[in-house]
């Protein structure tokens, strides 16, 4: 019945504008980047990793625009279906109409929560797709530079760069899983997405302060750049998986919330 | 639709009301909208749940469909308990809560496939393949003429196509119990004739109704029988017939009050004689099939008779006093 729900949902998210509207950013990302890349006088900002290393090569730019993006446009994008999944269900009132079906609402809120988890790998696929197709026609296909100072040969760093994509998702639907906790708990997809902002940059400023320098590594904006360790040589495993304990302590109580709210409260609408 | 309904499973208990509702009430912080409802609707009924907006009937029925928890009471639907089944209480029950809603940006056939989808075939049932299931959703848009507006997107419909496609909807689910909350509201008097003769005609297939309306002329039409429900309390429930009161209840006008009423409180067939004491009128309680008898014997005794009327209306004189609480029930 789950499966049956989730067909419904991906259903739903094909006939609605703002899908595209999502996958779209995510495509354009890597493509304005490129595009700033090649026009710009300067060069590239220094600070931000990878920029350097473009010349030749074409992976760096899927690479590059995921650390410029996990931090924040694609939290927001991925909200804009997560804040919405609860939300805009109860808000046109079709939630008693599924609800009066043979399905649970455990079985509808996983559904739910899946449609939003898809989503969020579609965004991050969508744009490592584009970026390392654009890169690679640009700027060639020439050996990726590991944040080690070594090199790996264009397949395994098309690998390797499709996976730091697969494990940023992680990080993004940890924030997107806040935005489902807001939708269920406001039943208004404006202050999901917009709670969504707020968390993301009142973390982001509580990061500046040295006061706080111990609570940073626990904050769950701290983990859009964990992916770098899939980028040394060799793999710094213990830095992904702290990262995963991390998303897993931020992403559990939200679910946890959003699911017992979504079972329990009295459908209204 | 009768034979897929005997089909399915067998309910818990066969010979149970289609819907028995004890001691129900929901209390929303301390404002009791449902307040201790009794109802007991058996199978082949079409009850009226009649009563003014904000009786609490759509509360009511929100608990019936398993949307929002009772504070107390207990409901069993076809004898399954809500409470120890879950949405497994829900088999072979289907209906709709207020104003039905729908995707609006998909089409009509669309978004009842994807219902269909949510529908348990029934544990023994045929396993219902895509191509049945969507055949009968074309089949259920025929029954309720939103054949040929099946590929245009819902948001486009009008309040009455909806409420025809929440119909359609239920059906989906081969039903034996139909909770319907206010079908005909907000339709014009074309659409509420349509969705009448709609309810009557799935009636006469066997189908439960349970049916809440502010109408009294629309459960006079359509039910069986009904429950009057004002501020959260069932206060009559019955037969029309029994709601009505007593049938043989005439109001006269006479020349002689007094003397009328001494004729009158002789003859067999007049069982009550209530005179207000004032004016020219009198209030009997007469078998009606012996009415005949009361005019000749004024005549006989000199007594000039100027009316001698049934009394008309005699259910929404019986709703109006209930709801309103002009009398206690």
């Amino acid at each position: 019945m789950t499966g049956a729900v989730l067909g419904m949902e991906l259903r739903k998210l094909r006939a609605l504008r703002r899908t595209y509207l999502g996958l779209a950013g995510a495509a354009a990302i890597p493509v304005i980047l490129l595009v700033a890349l090649e026009t710009g006088d300067g060069g590239p900002p220094d600070e931000v990793p990878f920029a350097r290393s473009v010349e030749g090569v074409g992976l760096a730019v899927p690479l590059f625009s995921l650390a410029f993006a996990t931090f924040f446009l694609l939290p927001l994008l991925a909200s804009l279906v997560a804040g919405d999944v609860i939300s805009g269900e109860t808000g046109g009132g079709t939630l008693k109409t599924i609800l009066t079906r043979s399905v649970t609402r455990p079985q509808v809120f996983g559904a739910k929560l899946l449609a939003a988890a898809l989503y969020t790998v579609t965004l991050l696929v969508v744009q490592f797709a584009v970026g390392a197709l654009a890169g690679s026609l640009v700027l060639g296909t020439g050996p990726l530079p590991t944040l080690s100072g070594t090199e790996m040969g264009f397949g395994r760093g098309l690998m390797i760069a499709a996976l730091a994509a697969l494990f940023a998702a992680i990080t993004v639907f940890t924030l997107a899983s806040f935005s489902l906790l807001l939708s269920a708990a406001t039943l208004n997809t404006v202050a999901a997405i917009g709670g969504t902002v707020i968390l993301i940059v009142v973390l982001q400023v509580a990061a500046q302060f040295a006061s706080l320098e111990a609570l940073r590594p626990y904050l769950v904006t701290e983990q859009g750049n964990a992916w770098f360790g899939l980028l040394r040589d060799p793999v710094d495993g213990r830095a992904l998986v702290r990262s995963v304990v991390v998303d897993a302590c931020w992403a559990a109580p939200c679910l946890i919330g959003a699911y017992l709210i979504f079972t329990r409260r009295d459908v209204l609408s | 639709m009768r034979a897929e309904a005997a089909s399915r499973p067998a309910a818990a208990d066969a010979e149970a009301p289609a819907l028995e509702v004890r001691g129900l009430v929901k209390r929303y912080r301390g404002f009791a909208a449902v307040d201790g409802v009794d109802l007991t609707v058996r199978r082949g009924d079409v009850y009226g749940f009649l009563g003014p907006n904000g009786a609490g009937k759509s509360t009511t029925i929100r608990m019936l469909l398993g949307l929002i928890r009772p504070t107390e009471g207990r409901i069993r639907l076809l004898g399954r308990d809500r409470g120890a089944h879950g949405q497994g209480a829900l088999e072979g029950v289907a209906g709709f809560v207020d104003q039905p809603a729908f995707y609006g940006y998909l089409s009509a056939r669309e978004n009842l496939r994807l219902l269909s989808r949510l529908d348990d075939p029934g544990r023994d049932g045929p396993a219902w393949d895509r191509g049945r299931r969507d055949a009968r959703v074309d089949e259920v848009l025929g029954t309720v003429d939103l054949g040929r507006r099946a590929g245009d997107r819902v948001g486009t419909f009008s309040t009455g196509m909806r409420q025809r496609l929440a119909l359609a909807a239920a059906l989906l689910r081969a039903p034996r119990l139909l909770i319907l909350d206010e079908p005909t509201t907000g339709l014009d008097p074309g659409g509420v004739r349509e969705v009448r003769d709609l309810v009557r005609d799935l009636a006469a297939t066997g189908i439960t109704v349970f049916l809440s309306s502010h109408l009294l002329s629309e459960v006079e039409q359509l039910c069986n029988r009904a429950a009057i429900v004002a501020r959260g309390r069932v206060v009559a429930e019955g037969t029309l017939a029994e709601l009505a009161g007593p049938e043989g209840l005439y109001t006269l006008r006479v020349g002689d009050r007094a003397r009328a009423g001494a004729v009158l409180g002789r003859l067999a067939a007049v069982t009550a004689v209530e005179d207000p004491g004032t004016g020219d009128t009198l209030r009997i309680a007469c078998d009606p099939e012996r009415v005949d008898e009361v005019a000749p014997a004024l005549v006989a005794a000199g007594v000039a008779l100027r009316a001698l009327v049934p009394r008309q209306n005699a259910l929404e004189e019986r709703f109006l006093e209930l709801v309103e609480g002009r009398a206690a029930p």
